[in-house]
């Protein structure tokens, strides 16, 4: 995970080794040079997001500009991740696409109930991603493309 | 019929002609009536011209025969004769007497035997009697003869002019009066006779010697005492005295004749029939001029005897009436009206109310009451009232303190010069007691009825208890009651309720389970009613005073008891009275009672099937609610089994699908074709299995879906799927045929699904058919809307069809058609959510089409 500068951090919130390395391949393959931070449950996750825990007193340049959340997690389950990232000043606004294996309705409802931006069929599919992205105005505002990407 | 004889000899002169002829006046003046009148004058005549017999012959009321009226003779002998004349004188038209009748001129008979028995009918008897002379006059008034004077001797005489002119002179007094009498009167013939004849009949005049004879009886003793004066003559009244008057009669004839005049009391003669008869005599003694002795008796007899018999009539019945009071069966007695004293009781009261007889004069009417109605008896008493009234039912007290119900009639009276009532008493007490008791009886039952009703609307078993118990105290009318059922083994209540009235409202709160050791025991052993008075129960050896309880339970006073019996006859309970609010338990409270506990057997046995009914409800609801929660528990737990395995299963797989095309994009050089193949295997069936999990998960989610029901234009819907497919095969040539307007009412997702599998299929199975042909259409039967979906495809064996519908049950392989077999299965599961269902009709390379209904409900 490189951290060039005025690379935007994304937080990728996934518990399955294989999903993240498969992520991160699709990632790569897709030029993007963005600096992914990997949270392998729901507490690392909010205590990554509120510089906390193990993560007090980040480099605030660390702060993630997107965030790929699975909502199967152990400890703290991403629904409940999400709830709090809404419900705290700091990342109320912070762009949320929300990881899923299955299309639980429930899940999705839920979901979006709570402020997820979006949804994208796990491992990170990367049309359902750009797709994703761009609805959210965000591809080029949040996504570093590396220079050689195709 | 003059005659004359040489034989004749001087006639005896009898005093003064003219003081006669006064006299004679003097008496028909004082008399007014002809037999008087004749009595005087027969009498004055024989006096003043010594004759031995002198006759005045009348008239009979018949108007045809001549009779006797008035006689008299010189002794006794002669009264004979006079009898024999009255045989004589009913001969009509014959005799000397009715020759002077008719000529109505005198006659004078110097020789009696010179007439034969034609002329003279009595010519024997005057000749036996030694009478030789006679002379008649009439006496005639207005031109009739009213009477003939017929005068005998047993001298011979001669004609007499002077003696015929004083005798004429007499009689013609006597008409003279009688017609003046008649004129005044004015009187018509019949009535005149009548009079004249029988006027006085109630007298009877007659002439006695001294020793009491008859000498000359006037005919009117004819008629009061049934003999003629004939009968009479020489007799003496006092041979037809009653025996008992017979002795004062005599005194008073001695009286008379010592010279007392006198009005002579009343006497009983004995008339010709036997029967007496009583009559009232004035009498006095006619004396000689000259020795102031008293010759004979002159008596005026009336006949009393009616006043007699009305004041002896008064007197019997104040007796009979007495006796009536007296005897009398029913009570009465006689009040001061002031006082209030009971005056007089008879012996029906006496009896009835057990005061003896100087008791019961001591008593007022207020004595004989209960206190409580005396004030309603003064209310009574002392008001104005009718004389004879009804005053209705009161209550009397007996000597023994027993209350008797007495009917009340008295009337107004005065007793011994007080204001009193006569009052007459009735026990109506039975009667009125078996009116209550049929009033109550019909209460009783209509009591029982409302009890049936209230009874069997009972909702549970302790209210039915308690409005069986309090039933039973309504219908017998007692003051306490207790309804039980008990345990058929050992007589242990195991439900009871009791009722009681305000008189043992202190017991109210007593609340001790009987131990099955009571007398009421026996009735649930003989299953049979018992009632006894307290003494008997009391004194059964199966009375235990409550045992243990004895001290807080309410004491009984009488008991009546009948079993609750099952419909098999077994025993569970008893229904139990005590106290009667009105004397002991009779054999109707019985009959009652058991009809009661019958009623209350019956609801107690639905109560115990209604009971078991519920409890059967209850349990099948709870058993319902345990499985529901028990299926929700295991729903949970598929569903979280189901998330999991929508999201653990693939995993995995996207690891194996993901890795493996990692594998082909980032080293394609350092595999060969082969190597390549099998990647491309590995990642197809990592596919396959993506495929049937996400089919299975949605099977799932048919299930869990809930239904949001609304118009569904499935036509557009068919149309929507068709254009999905076109767009993912657009080298697909299919023609397509899409019925318009098919509307259906369901969930727009579910039903969605249903045309993308079914028209889904359609596509897939025409994929190998040239010429292809998918039909979607509706058909309307009997109101109910079938949909088809019809292709001309593959087709299938009919053979098969039951399996078509089960989940990942295929009828072709995977390499010829590819699917996971979880479509249909889905297809019929929310049809059949939507009550409606689904069927196949099919022939392999044929076609095949597939049938759904919604249904009116939804499941």
């Amino acid at each position: 995970m490189s951290r060039g500068d005025g690379s935007k951090v994304i937080l990728l919130v996934e518990d399955n080794p294989d999903d993240v390395e498969l992520t991160l391949r699709a990632f790569h393959k897709a030029n993007l040079a963005n600096d992914v931070r990997v949270a392998r449950d729901g507490e690392e996750a909010l205590d990554y997001l509120f510089a906390r825990g193990p993560h007090q007193g980040r480099d605030p340049d660390s702060d993630p500009h997107l965030v790929l959340l699975d909502l199967k997690l152990p400890k703290v389950d991403g629904l409940e991740v999400l709830r709090q990232l809404r419900g705290d000043e700091r990342t109320r606004g912070l762009p949320v696409v929300v990881l899923t294996s299955s299309q639980e309705e429930r899940d999705v409802v839920e979901s979006y109930r709570l402020g997820a931006n979006s949804y994208v069929r796990k491992p990170v599919d990367f049309h359902e991603f750009t797709e994703a992205t761009n609805q959210l105005g965000l591809y080029w505002l949040v996504l570093n493309v590396a220079p050689g990407g195709r | 019929m003059s005659a004359s004889d040489d034989t004749s000899t001087p006639h005896p002169t009898g005093g003064d002609p003219l003081s006669f002829l006064l006299d004679i006046a003097q008496r028909v003046e004082d008399h007014q009536q002809l037999g008087p009148a004749l009595s005087a004058l027969v009498e004055g005549l024989a006096g003043l011209q010594a004759w031995d017999v002198a006759e005045a012959w009348v008239l009979e009321s018949d108007g045809q025969t001549i009779v006797a009226g008035a006689c008299w003779v010189r002794d006794a002998d002669l009264a004979a004769f006079v009898s024999d004349g009255a045989v004589a004188g009913y001969q009509p038209d014959r005799g000397i007497v009715r020759s002077v009748w008719a000529s109505q001129q005198p006659a004078w008979l110097a020789d009696l035997s010179a007439l034969d028995e034609r002329d003279f009918l009595r010519h024997r008897a005057a000749e036996r009697h030694g009478l030789r002379s006679a002379a008649l006059v009439p006496v005639v008034a207005g031109g009739r003869t009213l009477a003939v004077l017929a005068l005998f001797s047993r001298a011979r005489r001669d004609r007499d002019a002077d003696a015929v002119r004083v005798a004429r002179a007499a009689t013609s007094q006597v008409a003279w009066l009688l017609d003046r009498r008649i004129q005044d009167r004015h009187l018509d013939e019949t009535t005149e006779r009548f009079e004249l004849v029988s006027g006085n009949a109630r007298d009877i005049v007659s002439v006695h010697d001294r020793d009491g004879r008859y000498l000359w009886v006037s005919g009117s003793c004819r008629e009061i005492l049934g003999y003629g004066p004939e009968d009479l003559l020489g007799r003496t009244p006092a041979e037809l005295m009653h025996p008992d008057d017979r002795d004062r009669a005599l005194d008073v004839i001695r009286e008379l004749l010592a010279g007392n005049d006198r009005r002579l009391p009343r006497y009983r003669y004995r008339r010709k029939d036997g029967n007496y008869v009583w009559l009232e005599t004035a009498a006095r003694a006619v004396r000689d001029r000259s020795t102031g002795e008293a010759t004979r008796l002159v008596a005026s007899s009336r006949d009393v005897d009616e006043h007699v018999r009305d004041r002896q009539a008064l007197e019997d019945s104040r007796r009979r009436f007495l006796r009536l009071f007296a005897d009398n069966p029913l009570p009465m007695w006689v009040y001061d009206t002031e006082t209030l004293a009971i005056l007089e009781v008879n012996g029906a009261a006496v009896a009835q109310y057990g005061y003896p007889r100087d008791v019961f004069l001591r008593k007022t009417i207020l004595d004989i009451r209960p206190a409580d109605d005396r004030e309603a008896l003064l209310g009574l008493v002392r008001r104005e009232r009718p004389a004879l009234q009804h005053a209705g039912v009161w209550r009397h007290v007996r000597a023994d303190g027993a209350v008797m119900e007495m009917e009340i009639d008295s009337h107004a009276t005065t007793f011994d010069g007080r204001p009193a009532r006569l009052l007459v008493a009735r026990d109506v007490g039975a009667r009125r007691r078996l009116e209550r008791d049929r009033e109550r009886r019909s209460a009783q039952l209509a009591a029982l009825a409302g009890a049936s009703l209230a009874i069997h609307a009972a909702g549970e078993l302790d209210e039915v208890l308690q409005r069986v118990t309090d039933a039973a105290r309504e219908v017998i009318g007692a003051h306490q009651a207790i309804a039980s059922l008990s345990d058929s083994a050992t007589g242990v209540h195991t439900r009871y309720r009791v009722s009681l009235s305000e008189r043992y409202a202190a017991y109210r709160d007593y609340d001790s389970r009987p131990d099955g050791t009571g007398i009421y025991r026996l009735v649930a052993e003989q299953g049979r009613p018992m009632r006894m008075t307290q003494a008997e129960v009391a004194a059964h050896p199966a009375y235990r005073g409550f045992g243990a309880d004895a001290g807080s339970h309410p004491p009984l006073r009488g008991w009546l008891a009948a079993p609750l019996l099952g419909t098999s006859g077994e025993v569970l309970g008893a229904v139990q009275v005590s106290d009667r609010e009105e004397g002991d338990f009779s054999a109707d409270d019985e009959a009652m009672l058991v009809q009661l506990a019958q009623v209350a057997s019956v609801a107690i046995e639905n109560m115990g099937l209604l009971t078991q009914v519920r409890d059967q409800a209850r349990e099948l609801e709870r058993r319902v609610e345990a499985r529901t929660a028990e299926l929700r528990a295991v729903n949970r737990e598929l569903e979280g089994f189901t998330y999991s395995v929508s999201h653990d299963l693939r995993t995995p797989l996207r690891a194996i699908d993901g890795f493996g095309s990692a594998l082909l994009e980032d080293y394609p050089d350092r595999l060969d074709d082969r190597g390549r193949h099998y990647l491309t295997r590995v990642r197809g069936a990592a596919q396959q299995m993506g495929a049937l999990i996400d089919d299975m998960l949605a099977l799932s989610r048919v299930g869990r879906h809930a239904l949001q029901p609304r118009d569904v234009d499935l036509s557009a819907l068919a149309r929507e799927v068709v254009g999905q497919l076109r767009e993912t095969e657009p080298g697909r040539e299919v023609e397509v045929e899409i019925q318009h307007g098919l509307a259906g009412r369901g969930d727009p997702t579910l039903l969605r699904l249903v045309l993308q599998n079914l028209i889904g299929n359609a596509w897939k199975f025409t994929s190998k058919t040239a010429g292809a042909r998918i039909e979607v259409r509706g058909d309307e039967a009997a109101g109910d809307m079938t949909y088809t979906v019809l292709d001309n495809g593959a087709g299938f064996d009919m053979r098969y069809v039951g399996k078509l519908f089960r989940p990942f049950q295929r009828l072709h392989g995977a390499d010829e058609y590819p699917g996971t077999g979880v479509g249909l299965a889905n297809v019929q599961r929310i049809v059949q959510r939507h009550g409606g269902r689904v069927w196949a009709e099919g022939e392999i390379g044929e076609g095949a089409a597939f049938h759904f209904t919604l249904g009116e409900g939804i499941v």
